[in-house]
Parts: structure tokens; sequence; C-alpha cells
């Protein structure tokens, strides 16, 4: 069951507008990142930006089982995620995720806060049985699926190409849930940053012709 | 041994006590609620093996400024090196660090630690100038941590992975070996729109430079213009 659920959540037709991301990709070609180097970008974000969101939701997870108060890891969230654009569009997203958690998995003992993406589904996957390696491969997951996807609308190449360099990454994913999967508190999430990611995403928001996002 | 430099307002001038090591620390001017005090090698640091530590206090209500006449250059040899500081800064108290470049040579292998714990309506600014390499160098190992926190919790807490193979990646640093930053706790200053800056969730902001080669420009007018909030 759990597997399908995993399936379910990771589903780009979830109406929870992951269509409007892009991993940063957009920002970074604009930045002058030649498409080649596309493997390699996203491998640095599964090192050091997606790690933070994946322990995030880790810890999420962890603490809503407990039952303790989420406003610590959104906060350690907020001190590890600098640029306002990052934070804002995660706080976006968390608006989708937090609809379509009180629909699926409702709860009567809340009262309705904020959550950034990461926050909101680690307090889904508390809800609906995910463990918390599952719960990180679902965020790294869909950030390489989010930045390979995106390739296709912003520089048209072969879509059986794209899937191959996807499934080509899982093995990525999985390595950078084995580092999160144990973590249990706010403090422990790592604070692994990526100087240019930042930067391009802080610029990105400021041009005015761009498909995605971030 | 660690440096210390704890500075306290008084009624007519401020209770300042100074404690070095291979850094020493030198009172430049005294004001009747704070200190400017440069902090000078008494010999070559950072060689490989050193560990510096450097520990400031700046009670409730007090000010201190803290220059370093040059730069410092981590050297590569047997061994690994830390840089290690921690500020304190009581409530109302201001702290501006104005910092040289710190070079990180070929062959080196340095940690460099941050604590930052900020008290009520305390400011602080200080800069960081990471350069990779002396001239013609690649530049060596580098791993840095900053925990920046507040009377109510976190406001920045960042760990950058500099050693060579990891900062030439594509979304960290590519082929450029400096990495200026400015960082201002504790208020919301204005940014200038040509430079990228990171305004954090709590009061506070992070100007960020990435070049091929030092150039102190770009955030020595933010520097400025921040540095008339304090």
């Amino acid at each position: 069951m759990s597997g399908l659920l995993l399936a379910f959540l990771a589903d780009v037709r979830l109406p929870v507008g992951t269509h409007t991301q892009s991993a940063g990709l957009e920002a970074a070609l604009q930045a002058g990142m030649p498409i080649s180097d596309l493997a390699s970008y996203v491998r640095t974000r599964l090192g050091t930006v997606t790690e933070v969101e994946a322990a995030t939701a880790v810890v999420a997870r962890a603490t809503e089982l407990a039952g303790d108060d989420l406003a610590r890891v959104e906060r350690a969230w907020a001190a590890r995620t600098p640029s306002r654009v990052l934070r804002d569009n995660a706080l976006q997203l968390g608006r989708g995720h937090g609809r379509l958690l009180a629909a699926l998995w409702p709860s009567d003992d809340r009262r309705p806060a904020r959550h950034c993406r990461a926050v909101a589904l680690g307090m889904t996957a508390a809800r609906a049985g995910l463990s918390g390696h599952e719960v990180a491969c679902l965020v790294g997951y869909d950030d390489v699926q989010s930045a390979t996807s995106a390739l296709l609308k912003l520089e048209p190449t072969d879509p059986v190409q794209v899937a191959a360099l996807t499934r080509d990454l899982i093995p990525d994913v999985v390595a950078m849930a084995d580092r999160v999967a144990g973590l249990t508190e706010p403090e422990q999430i790592p604070a692994h940053a990526a100087p240019h990611i930042e930067m391009w995403a802080e610029r990105h928001a400021h041009t005015t012709e761009r498909l995605f996002r971030a | 041994m660690r440096t210390r430099i704890q500075v306290t307002p008084g009624p007519d001038r401020p209770q300042v006590e100074l404690r070095g090591d291979v850094l020493a620390p030198r009172i430049l001017a005294t004001t009747p609620d704070g200190a400017e005090v440069a902090i000078v090698g008494t010999r070559m640091v950072l060689l490989a093996g050193d560990s510096v530590g450097i520990d400031v206090v700046v009670a409730p209500g007090g000010r201190l400024r803290i220059v370093e006449p040059v730069g410092t250059v981590a050297y590569g040899g047997p061994g690994s090196s830390q840089w290690d500081v921690s500020i304190e800064l009581g409530a109302g108290a201001v702290l501006e660090w104005e910092s040289q470049p710190f070079v990180v040579s070929d062959g080196a292998d340095v940690t460099r630690t941050t604590r930052i714990s900020l008290g009520a309506d305390a400011r602080l600014l200080q800069r960081e100038t990471l350069v990779f390499g002396r001239s013609g160098q690649r530049g060596g190992s580098l791993v840095t941590r900053l925990d920046a926190s507040g009377v109510d919790g976190p406001l920045l807490v960042e760990e950058l992975d500099l050693r060579p193979d990891q900062r030439e990646r594509v979304g960290i640093l590519g082929d450029n070996r400096v990495l200026d930053s400015l960082l201002a706790l504790g208020w919301r200053p204005g940014t200038p729109a040509d430079l990228t800056a990171f305004e954090l969730s709590e009061p506070g902001c992070l100007v960020r430079h990435v070049g091929h080669q030092h150039d102190h420009r770009p955030l020595d007018v933010c520097w400025f213009r921040w540095h008339g909030d304090l």
C-alpha cells in the first residue's frame, strides 16, 4: 500500500502546483549554465538545498507523530533558507499541500497554520503512514523530476533521454534519503548551502520572462 | 588559549577586557559606550595545525568595532587548522566587524566556525571575504559553519562545504575563487538593487558577491550604507 501511496503523492497530476516548479533550472540556464551540466546540477541540489528540504520533512514527520510543536521545525527551516524567494515559493507550495492534507487526511486537533512545503509534506507523511525515508525520497524525487521535466519545456529535447537521466539519478535520491531519514530534532537539520543556486533563484524572481515560478 | 575582547559600557568610559594569543587585540579608540579594537597577528597565522579562537562579548548597550589591518592567509602543510569565532551581544549591543580577506592557500585544510548570539535589539554587521588560492593557485579546503541565534531561536544557520571538488561544482561556486559576504543581523537594512541580497526570515540580510578575482568594491558600497544604520 505505501508504495502506491508514495507514487500517488509523487504524481505530478496532484493539484499542488508542481507544474510551476523547475527546481531552479530555469534560473540556472538564465545564469548561463550549459544543459550538459544538468545531472551535475541536480546532484549538487541533492547534496545541499534539497537535502535541507528533505531533512525538514523528515523532522516535521517525527514532530507531528510526537505531537510536538511544528513551529520550531518551521523556524529551523527558515533559518536554513536565506533566500526570501525560495521561502515564499515553499510557502506557496505548502498551501497546496496543506489543502490536500486537510481534505484527504483531516485532523481536528490543529489550528490552521501556514507551513512550508517540507513541513506540510512531513505532516502528510505522518498522517498517511509514510516512513521518514519515504518522505525524504519523495522530496528528492520531486526535485529531480521538476528539473528534468522543466528541461523539456525550456530546451526541447528527447523525452526518452530525459527519462533515462531521471532514472539514473534515483540512486542519488536514495543516498540522500539515507543520510536524513533518522533525524528527529530541528537542530539536526543540515544547513548545506549552495551560493550560486540561491543567488540565481533571487535574480530569476526579478526577471519578467519566465515559464516557472522557481 | 583564545583571544578575547569584552566591552562593557561605563559612565565615563567603557571597561574593555582584552586577552591575546597569536592574535592580539589592540585598542584604537574608546567612547563612553564602546571601543574600536584592532586584531593583530603576533606571528604568522594561520599555519597548518593552528587552532585560533576569538571570543567577543559586548555587554548590553555596548558598542564595539573590530578592524583587521591585514588579511589572513591559511597556509598549507601537515595537519588541519581551525578558526573559531564566538560572538555574544547583549540587549541593544552593536558589533561591527570589518574583516579582511581570508585566503585559503593550496594544501590548507581549514574549518571555520562562527557562533553568534544576539540579545534583544542588538545589531551585528560582519563581512567575510573568502579567497581560494594565492595568485595562480587553485586553493585548499575550507568548510564553514555559521550558527546565529536570537532570543527566540535561530536567525541563520549555514554550512558551506568549500573543499576544491565540492566548491567547483555547478551551483556552488563553479570556477569562481572569491565568495564575499556581508551579514547584517538585528534589523532590516535597505539593499542596493545591483547586488544579490537575501532578506532573512528574521530581521537581517545577507548580501553575496561571487567573483574570479578579489574585488572589494561591490560590497563596499553596501557596507558603508549599512554602517550608517548602526
